[in-house]
């Protein structure tokens, strides 16, 4: 990609994916790979990060004889997403006002 | 690679870490490769790259936030050193390149702590200055009061330094995330 990630938007997509319910570590990494190019190894401080900001919490499930951890978020993660989704509309309104009217959106 | 050499040195590269989160991270790995599946294990030892960038990235993410949490804490901003030290040497460059970072940020460090000895010498002698006052208060208050006015500065200038040494590690330490943000943004696998 043209683009660089900054770990801004990363952030904000992981908060994105998990709104829309409790994922693990493989496949939140998966979801994300579709959308950007990161390294596998990338997501784990940025989980790390929000689990310490207090936006996820963690919960374990049995699955095949092991542990699945899977990532929640909490009510201040769905406000701190609902920030980042504010923040994305200004910055694109401010990027396709730049770009011109070649935008369909 | 197998998965149980890639493990085994991602654990010895995280020996650095207060094991609960060293076993944390380890954790989070074994269940990426389970979820992987054992016909997966060579794409995914491809894809993290090697043990060595694993680690310096956590190593990485510890330093700033450290930076972050109180920058004016010296004890905090230890193991904010600490742990850039470890990302540097746990990540994956060239060795020539590994040696130039490490004497710059060597120098540089040296340059901090030399700093760091000025400021606690001042604040020392501050201190000393001012009970040199109090002992000569009544015999020669002029001269006590003059002690008193040296003590103050002396502990200003001192306060100052560390403050300026406050500023030098955040700074440093944000270049470190940018650093890494770039490279994590930058290439893939």
């Amino acid at each position: 990609m043209l683009f660089s990630i900054n770990s801004g938007l990363l952030d904000a997509c992981v908060l994105a994916i998990l709104s829309r319910g409790d994922e693990y570590g493989y496949r939140l990494t998966q979801e994300v790979k579709q959308v950007m190019d990161i390294s596998e190894s990338t997501l784990y401080p940025v989980l790390r990060r929000l689990l310490k900001n207090g936006w996820l919490s963690t919960y374990d499930e049995p699955w095949q004889g092991r542990n699945r951890r899977y990532y929640r978020i909490t009510g201040e993660g769905l406000t701190q997403h609902k920030l980042y989704v504010q923040e994305w509309k200004e910055y694109r309104a401010r990027i396709d006002g730049i770009f011109g009217g070649d935008i369909q959106t | 690679m197998t998965r149980a050499q890639f493990m085994n040195e991602l654990r010895e590269r995280l020996d650095r870490l207060p094991s609960d989160e060293r076993e944390e991270a380890l954790a989070y790995y074994e269940e990426y490769f389970d979820e992987a599946g054992v016909d997966h294990e060579q794409d995914v030892i491809r894809e993290l790259g090697s043990p060595a960038s694993v680690a310096s990235r956590i190593y990485a993410d510890r330093a700033v936030k450290a930076a972050r949490a109180s920058p004016h804490n010296p004890r905090k901003g230890l193991s904010a050193i600490w742990f850039i030290l470890l990302a540097i040497f746990a990540a994956p460059l060239a060795l020539p390149a590994i040696a130039g970072l490490i004497g710059v940020f060597i120098a540089i460090l040296a340059t901090i702590f030399g700093i760091g000895i000025a400021a606690i010498a001042l604040l020392v002698g501050g201190i000393v200055t001012f009970i040199s006052g109090f002992v000569g208060l009544f015999s020669m208050p002029a001269t006590a009061l003059v002690m008193f006015g040296a003590a103050f500065i002396l502990w200003g200038i001192g306060k100052i330094i560390f403050a300026i040494m406050g500023a030098m590690l955040s700074l440093m330490s944000q270049f470190i995330s940018w650093l890494f943000d770039r490279s994590a943004g930058g290439y893939h696998g």
